[in-house]
């Protein structure tokens, strides 16, 4: 079984770096961490950063996830290459940039790029970013699933992934005691379906509403409320068509022995308990 | 002259109209008020525990806000308290309180034109309330008073009346009587009289919940879904019947901190009506000098 702790960084490839910055720090409300040649790096809490945008191709998507130590990652990349996953380590340049120790690369079942990696770095400085829009930090991912049963088995099986609830065939996914980190959303690609930012508060998700329909950006969906998560939510539209998405009050999961994965329904009154309809094509049949 | 008294609630708001279908199938299908009877061209609709809280009335009656009042003495140096500042004072006759459900009452004329009636041992019921949709109405729980004068006004429910202001946002004062932030608020306007009324619901869920039943009926989303910077309510609102603004709100600040606490200004300007930025066209809610 190999343990994820957390999910810990994404990594968008782009073609507007400029545009993808400047939508990251006026839009999203995130702290430029670090610009190196070609590449971004994001900040949005504690850690040294949590999103990276770099030259590249959109497609170019991956999510890592945080594992204990050396000994974790040799046994995770022996586990996959049992699997028949190719497995790349990390070389000390990939390593230097992504600001970690160590990590391996190697694609879910419907390829999905994923990145366990070995001590991420913190910082000592607070996020701060330039627009107050009330984010406490990166929380979850939303991946593509071109197969739920198959790729649920491979998160809950190979990984330590538990499901939460499930949506229609998308299962929510928790690693620690937060409602969800990885959610599958069926479709017929891989890919990043939408990166979650939690905000501290009610204020900072309709605030942001009018905020963002000012800068006319494409809001998807919202403002709701999860009846899963019980978490409120906005989504809305990125670069390169990635929908981001700010919530806050997602519930956690403390009581794991009691816990049973409840069923919704695929279809609006699953998804939002407010009643605002999803215009995302990952949330409508 | 005697002391203000107390008060223990704003009771009901009565609005005139010139047809009952039309409001009535508003306040039910719409609000989720609960239908109470309809008598000699009134109509009554229950949002809590008491009796009725909303009265349409096609009687060639004005609009009237009512507060109760503790005992039969408290109405008598109500009226005395009243005529020595000058101000008419009507004692309601055995129809008038049986038309209102109430013991005794009297009343009289804000500056604004709107009636403020004093009501004694105001009828509740037994029965809880249910309306016919859920809304997550909880309580009645606010007037929004338009003024062209609102100095007057605030002078007659402060000075006169004894109401205690809560804040202002620009020339808006919110006026409190029990342990809520504000029960009576007035705004600076091109108009006199009632400008809109609040229900207080349970939760954040059941106001945005409305949020989306206005949008899917159709409905004006005239301010909002918000929050007060002043009160602290997250509100939604939409408009009815006779152009009159309707709120689901949740959250007003109340209890025993308000009290003596220095009422603080805000700014004449929109973001002191809403501290999420909704937009709205409604000019009492933009802070602009009327």
């Amino acid at each position: 079984m190999i343990d994820l702790k957390d999910v810990v960084y994404c990594r968008l490839g782009t073609r507007d770096l400029d545009g993808a910055e400047w939508f990251a720090v006026n839009i999203l409300g995130l702290e430029v961490a670090e610009r190196q040649r070609g590449a971004v790096h994001f900040k949005s809490d504690d850690r040294y950063h949590t999103l990276c945008y770099f030259e590249g191709d959109p497609d170019d998507q991956v999510t890592a996830f945080e594992v204990a130590g050396a000994s974790e990652l040799q046994a995770a990349a022996a586990t996959l290459e049992d699997l028949g996953h190719r497995v790349h380590a990390g070389t000390p340049e990939e390593c230097t940039s992504r600001h970690v120790r160590d990590f391996i690369r190697f694609s879910d079942p419907t390829g999905n790029a994923i990145e366990l990696v070995v001590r991420p770095e913190h910082s000592g400085r607070r996020y701060h970013g330039t627009r107050d829009a009330g984010i406490t930090g990166f929380s979850h991912v939303g991946l593509y699933t071109t197969d739920p049963a198959r790729d649920e088995k491979f998160w809950t099986t190979v990984c330590n992934a538990r499901v939460s609830d499930r949506i229609g065939e998308a299962p929510l996914m928790r690693l620690g005691a937060i409602h969800h980190s990885i959610a599958l959303f069926p479709s017929n690609r891989s890919g990043i379906q939408h990166i979650n930012h939690q905000v501290a508060a009610t204020d900072d998700i309709q605030r942001s509403l009018n905020m963002l329909r000012e800068q006319q950006v494409n809001i998807t969906f919202g403002p709701g409320r999860h009846p899963t998560s019980s978490a409120q939510f906005l989504y809305f539209s990125g670069p390169d068509g990635l929908t981001y998405e700010y919530s806050t009050g997602v519930c956690e999961i403390h009581d794991e022995p009691l816990w049973r994965d409840r069923q919704f329904p695929f279809e609006p009154t699953g998804f939002c308990q407010w009643g605002s309809k999803p215009n995302i094509p990952a949330f409508q049949d | 002259m005697p002391a203000a008294v107390p008060f223990r609630d704003l009771r009901y708001v009565r609005i005139a109209t010139d047809d009952l279908a039309e409001p009535s199938g508003f306040a039910a299908e719409t609000l989720g008020l609960q239908p109470s009877g309809a008598t000699d061209g009134r109509a009554f609709f229950r949002s809590d525990a008491r009796a009725y809280s909303v009265c349409f009335s096609t009687a060639d009656e004005t609009d009237a806000v009512a507060l109760t009042v503790a005992t039969d003495d408290d109405l008598a140096s109500m009226s005395e308290r009243l005529t020595s500042f000058g101000i008419a004072v009507k004692a309601l006759d055995d129809a008038d309180c049986a038309a209102r459900s109430i013991k005794k009452g009297i009343a009289c004329r804000a500056p604004n034109g709107i009636a403020v009636e004093f009501v004694w041992r105001p009828l509740a019921s037994g029965w809880r309330y249910h309306g016919p949709r859920d809304a997550g109405i909880v309580e009645f729980s606010s007037v929004a008073l338009a003024t062209t004068d609102v100095a007057a006004d605030e002078d007659f429910w402060t000075r006169i009346v004894g109401l205690s202001v809560s804040d202002w946002a620009g020339d808006a004062v919110f006026l409190r009587l029990d342990d809520a932030h504000h029960r009576i608020a007035l705004y600076p306007s091109q108009q006199n009289g009632l400008l809109g009324i609040d229900f207080a619901v349970e939760g954040i869920n059941n106001v945005m919940q409305n949020f989306y039943f206005f949008q899917g009926q159709q409905l004006p989303v005239v301010h909002g879904p918000g929050r007060q910077p002043t009160s602290g309510k997250a509100f939604v609102t939409t408009r009815g019947p006779r152009d009159l603004l309707y709120t689901f709100s949740t959250g007003m600040d109340r209890g025993p901190d308000l009290d003596g606490r220095v009422p603080r200004q805000f700014p004449a300007e929109a973001g002191s009506h809403c501290a999420w930025g909704s937009p709205t066209t409604q000019p009492e809610f933009l802070g602009n000098t009327l």
